[in-house]
């Protein structure tokens, strides 16, 4: 006679009883399919980021702009790096921070420069250009081909008029590691125009900027502290970001983690809730699958059979389900990952690493293994009896309360959750999973609705070319006043408003100072026990500008001059009274010049009423340059626990509570109708100013005495505070806010708009769009300054959340389809094992309605289940700390969810109804003698 | 009175050269009050026969009439209240519901049809049966006997005009299946019932007011009223009913 083996039984068990096993067939094909679709999709994150990074800021670590030493042996000999490369800035064009440069060979791999569209420069007269250059150049409609003549400075050189044919579109990549470096000198950016190297000017030097990569296992922070190097390599060294593709000061782990962690989170949320609920619907599909066999495993252990051999002929074919899952779960997998990386460019790389697919294979074995083991231990774990009686739900039913007057489905529906209370547990989780995606969604959804509200459609930022090391004074624009140029831009059909906002130095004179602009000193110990000071004022408002010079007497100057070198602050001290004392000799004054921050702007007097502790916003008055306004903010300081300060500037006078605060600056100063001198000082810009300079020489004295001073005198019409908000301004501390009008009236000299701000109608047509840019783009390379397309912004971004919906949308309805189809296939299953119990229902003058309820009860407990822990996640997601969620938080997510649970259980209802219509259709007899 | 009857009822199963004639042509009437055996060998359609009269299946033609309507032309919810109100069946396999107490077992047929439970009612029948003490269990935790009492209990329980009994004493030993058919037989006289019994066990069908003996789905013999004891054929077919009979006690 021939050996039966396990498999043999196994596969006679699936062969003649397919039906039964569909569902374990399924919840083994999810698992597989989730595995796959989910394992691609993290890992094409992964991929998909360092592809956008590799065009980003291609394979560098690490820049220096121009400095020479260390050198490059040094650098190489010092164990900190591995390869150097050299980037040449030869030019930059006139007027703006753009620069022409090339690379060798070296820096060419490392930077790792791609073309969108064209080639590379192949000879001199031959340029490649970033997109965002071409716009700032105002070239934003260049084609490969075209001729950009532009008026070029060699470093150090003079200005050349120069042709080029434009011959390749560069990759995005100097404007995201230009964007914080704040260097003056020419030449210190990466070059965002390529030319062939050794294009020739007349005159004029390069600039030679390093391009680094660590040794193995270093990063930016350990060069900054280790590096036996570092100081000389301090000033001009930038870290590249792999995780944001910019420069950065600091670029430490946690960060780092944090980034990854962000990106890769939600597929491993995903993956991990997806495979719970599918290694869920595995082990209940094995438990019901058992269940029915509870004759069959009484039998073969009453016969002889050990719990072993129980175990291995019903694992023997939860594995062979699996070989047969396998192809089809991979295949799903690998076309949802593609679907997603479509959908999703840029952001999901398709990437089928065959490597890859072991460790997919490895996590399915394990989900299959690991679900289908405890049923399988519960199943064989028993004595022949306990299994034939179920001896198991008899010690459950110990809970059960005796009932006198019931209706027999809901009775019979709640006994079978309360003696089985997991058979549902993978339907309630892929419900969970659905309701988890609605959120998402919402999220995705509110997001864009909450933009909905007025935002400007272009913005223009001026460079700061009035920029001088000096509290008191600026220097004057040396760029066109395009300011009325701005004010005409309203004119323009589409354009609704136009807002800008220039920040101005200027400066208070007055007897003394008073106490609201004093200092408070607060002092802390550092870890090594040293004491550290902390100066707040309500002048630098939350920045922390010391104003102890203010309140300085002789005495005290001499002593902290004798300091300057040593201690910071004191070199602050002096050489801000020496700044004084000039002013003073130039101005023929004997009064204390206090620098304060002047906002020109045209703020909505509605917006700012609620902060106006003091007088009123009288807007002729203001547009005279009769009255100005005055925020005089009032400053609370806290000290943290983990050491470091919370400072406070928005809250109103009677919002503070003192006990709660350490330090708290009160206006008690500035007040409605009070005279105050306003000083302005503007001058041209001189080459010679030192930066940082301590000591304050000849240069200085020449600077102020070649200045213009403007003198007014105003009255304070209204005194605001708290949280005051002016787009583009900053208002950290004591400001005074004039009007555009009101600043010619008084003749103070303003540069172009630090930020405009142009607003347009909801019904701006494409056309009226392109005029406007057109426009902007003008006015912006004649004033100096950049400008965004806010428009296109938006647009990039709606097309991103629409990627994101659709994303989301398939992804409700994969787990909506899901859960029905578990909870369907799992009740059809039940309803196969519970025919006779069917039959006798019938028999006994039940109708389809009752056989129905007897089903549909879990089905909706399952739904409620469902919405725990989501609601639980919304509340918790609402807490501002944790910024799980950026949208707004509505209470119309709960009724979606309570709705899309509801859809699902009236969908797994339809599907019971139908299966059980089909049982009830049959002769009673035969649902009894079905067994 | 004439409580139902059915009319050349036939039930055929399979086609061509394996067709079963499981009932064959019977006609037959059954009088309110009385006590009808249905016996014969195993095969001869005598199951078939009761789920016929009982509206569990559906003849190949013929007719079952109950009090002068044709049991087939009900929809399925007039079948079901039909059901509820006016049959009660007693099975071999006692087809309680697992997840029910034996309380709640009874009383199923009472709460399918929205009433309220004669409480004392059901009181006296618990306590006929004997099953007062076990009422709060599952029927897991019961014997077979205990279990085939609750069953009768549960076809009693809206005091059933037509008891139908399917082997109600086959999976119970000698005297607990003497007692169980005496109690059913105490209470349907008591409360008027009509009892259509069937059985392959002589000694039960004696009990009898009226015996009809099938074979190959025709009716061989009929007592009538009960008048003529039948002996023929040995007299007793126990044993001789197929394995498949012996099923588990609850359903579900």
């Amino acid at each position: 006679m021939k050996k039966l083996t396990i498999n043999q039984v196994a596969r006679a068990n699936i062969r003649v009883n397919r039906k039964a096993y569909v569902s374990l067939f399924a919840g083994i094909l999810l698992a597989v399919f989730l595995v796959t679709a989910t394992g691609l999709c993290a890992w094409g994150t992964v991929r998909g980021h360092e592809e956008q990074m590799a065009q980003r800021v291609g394979w560098m670590d690490m820049f220096m702009l121009g400095s020479e030493s260390p050198t490059d042996d040094q650098l190489r000999n010092c164990g900190f790096f591995q390869r150097i490369g050299h980037v040449t800035v030869d030019a930059g064009v006139k007027d703006t921070d753009i620069y022409s440069g090339y690379y060798d060979e070296e820096a060419g791999k490392l930077i790792n420069r791609t073309l969108t569209e064209g080639r590379f420069p192949e000879k001199n007269g031959e340029i490649a250009a970033e997109v965002s250059a071409l716009i700032q150049l105002g070239q934003e409609k260049a084609k490969i081909g075209d001729t950009l003549t532009l008026t070029m400075k060699p470093i150090y050189g003079n200005e050349e008029e120069k042709s080029f044919t434009l011959v390749g579109i560069l990759n995005e990549q100097s404007d995201y590691l230009n964007r914080v470096i704040y260097n003056e000198e020419e030449g210190m950016r990466l070059p965002s125009l390529m030319v062939f190297p050794g294009e020739h000017y007349g005159m004029g030097t390069v600039m030679v900027h390093r391009v680094l990569t660590y040794a193995p296992l270093i990063t930016f922070n350990q060069v900054m502290r280790n590096c036996p190097l570092r100081y000389e390599m301090r000033d001009g060294c930038f870290g590249v970001s792999r995780e944001t593709g910019e420069a950065v000061y600091d670029d430490s782990g946690w960060r780092r983690a944090r980034n990854f962690a962000s990106r890769i989170g939600l597929w491993v949320v995903l993956g991990a809730a997806l495979m719970l609920s599918a290694c869920i619907g595995i082990a209940t599909a094995m438990e019901s699958l058992l269940s029915r066999k509870t004759e069959d495993i009484g039998m073969l252990r009453a016969i002889g059979s050990t719990r072993r051999q129980i175990r291995r002929i019903y694992g023997a074919e939860a594995w062979m389900l699996t070989a047969t899952a396998l192809p089809a779960g991979l295949i799903l997998g690998i076309l949802t990952a593609w679907v997603i990386s479509v959908l999703a460019p840029g952001q999901v790389a398709f990437d089928l690493n065959f490597w890859l697919l072991i460790p997919i294979l490895g996590v399915s074995g394990l989900c299959v293994f690991a679900a289908s083991r405890l049923p399988l231990y519960h199943a064989s774990a028993q004595t022949p009896m306990g299994v034939l009686r179920d001896t198991g739900m008899l010690r459950r039913a110990g809970k059960i309360r005796n009932h006198t007057a019931f209706r027999p489905d809901r009775l019979i529906a709640g006994r079978r959750v309360r003696l089985h209370p997991l058979r549902q547990a993978g339907t309630a989780g892929m419900i969970a999973l659905t309701l988890f995606a609605t959120l998402l969604l919402g999220e995705v959804v509110l997001g864009i609705k909450n933009q909905d509200g007025e935002r400007p459609a272009f913005s223009m930022y001026a460079f700061d070319n009035s920029f001088v090391d000096d509290p008191f004074s600026q220097c004057d624009s040396e760029a066109e006043d395009v300011r009325s140029d701005l004010k005409r831009l309203a004119d323009y059909g589409g354009i609704s408003r136009v807002q800008s906002v220039t920040s101005i130095r200027g400066n208070l004179l007055m007897e003394e100072a008073p106490g609201y602009f004093r200092s408070r000193i607060a002092t802390d110990k550092d870890a090594e026990g040293n004491t550290l000071k902390q100066s707040f004022s309500a002048l630098g408002g939350a920045y922390g500008i010391s104003n102890e010079w203010l309140f300085f007497s002789e005495g005290e100057l001499e002593e902290a001059r004798s300091r300057i070198y040593e201690d910071w602050s004191a070199g602050e001290l002096v050489s801000n009274a020496d700044r004084l004392k000039l002013i003073r000799d130039q101005l023929g004054i004997t009064d204390l010049v206090v620098p304060v921050n002047i906002v020109v702007a045209d703020p909505d007097a509605d917006l700012l009423q609620d902060n106006v502790t003091d007088g009123t916003i009288d807007r002729d008055k203001l547009d005279s340059g009769e009255e100005v306004l005055v925020y005089a903010p009032e400053l609370c300081v806290r000290k943290q626990e983990n050491g470091g300060y919370t400072i406070e500037t928005w809250l109103l006078p009677g919002e503070i509570r003192e006990q709660e605060w350490d330090i708290v600056i009160r206006n008690d100063y500035f007040k409605k109708g009070m005279n105050l001198s306003l000083l302005e000082m503007t001058g041209n810009r001189a080459a010679d100013i030192p930066m940082n300079d301590m000591e304050i020489g000849e240069e200085w004295k020449n600077w102020y005495q070649s200045m213009t001073p403007v003198r007014n005198e105003v009255k304070v019409g209204a005194v605001l505070s708290g949280g005051v908000h002016i787009s583009g301004a900053y208002m950290g501390g004591v400001t005074v806010i004039v009007s555009e009008k009101g600043a010619r009236a008084m003749g103070l000299k303003v540069p172009n708009p630090d930020t405009t701000e142009i607003y347009c109608t909801s019904d701006l047509t494409p056309e009226q769009e392109e005029l406007v840019k057109n426009r902007i783009m003008s006015i912006a390379a004649r004033g100096g300054m950049t400008y965004e397309n806010l428009l296109a912004v938006n647009r990039a971004r709606q097309a991103k959340k629409v990627r994101e919906i659709l994303i989301l949308t398939g992804l409700i309805l994969l787990f909506f389809a899901v859960s029905v189809f578990m909870q369907v296939t799992g009740v059809a299953r039940q309803i196969r094992s519970d025919t006779r119990m069917i039959g006798t229902l019938r028999a006994v003058g039940a109708d389809l309605k009752t056989l129905v309820g007897c089903y549909r009860l879990p089905v909706w407990i399952c739904a409620g289940v469902a919405m725990i822990p989501c609601l639980l996640f919304y509340a918790v997601s609402g807490i501002p700390a944790l910024r799980l969620f950026t949208a707004s938080h509505p209470l119309i997510m709960i009724p979606i969810l309570a709705v899309l649970a509801g859809c699902v259980a009236l969908a797994c209802t339809a599907g019971i109804r139908g299966r059980l219509s089909g049982v009830a259709r049959q002769p009673i007899v035969e649902n009894i003698r079905e067994l | 009175m004439e409580m139902i009857r059915c009319e050349d009822l036939r039930k055929t199963y399979g086609s061509g050269s394996s067709e079963v004639h499981a009932v064959d042509g019977i006609s037959l009437s059954f009088e309110q009050g009385t006590f009808t055996a249905i016996t014969g060998k195993s095969g001869s359609g005598k199951s078939t026969l009761l789920h016929l009269l009982s509206g569990l299946d559906r003849p190949t033609s013929g007719k079952v009439m109950y009090q002068d309507n044709n049991l087939f032309q009900y929809n399925d919810n007039q079948l079901s209240v039909l059901r509820r109100r006016r049959f009660g069946f007693v099975f071999q396999a006692y087809n309680l519901v697992r997840e029910l107490t034996g309380q709640e077992n009874i009383l199923l047929p009472v709460m399918l049809d929205n009433r309220r439970p004669d409480e004392q009612y059901l009181k006296r029948l618990t306590e006929m049966l004997g099953v007062e003490d076990r009422l709060n269990h599952l029927p897991g935790a019961l014997s077979g006997g205990q279990q085939q009492r609750i069953c009768i209990a549960r076809a009693l329980a809206n005091k059933p005009s037509i008891l139908f009994a399917d082997e109600p004493t086959g999976n119970l030993d000698g005297k607990t299946g003497r007692e169980v058919l005496t109690l059913m037989r105490t209470i349907s006289n008591e409360l008027g019932i009509t009892m259509i019994l069937v059985t392959h066990d002589l000694g039960v069908a004696e009990q009898a007011d009226r015996i009809i003996r099938l074979e190959d789905g025709k009716i061989a013999e009929d007592s009538g009223a009960g008048a003529h004891p039948i002996t023929s054929d040995g007299g007793d077919y126990t044993g001789r009913e197929s394995a498949d009979d012996t099923r588990r006690g609850s359903v579900g």
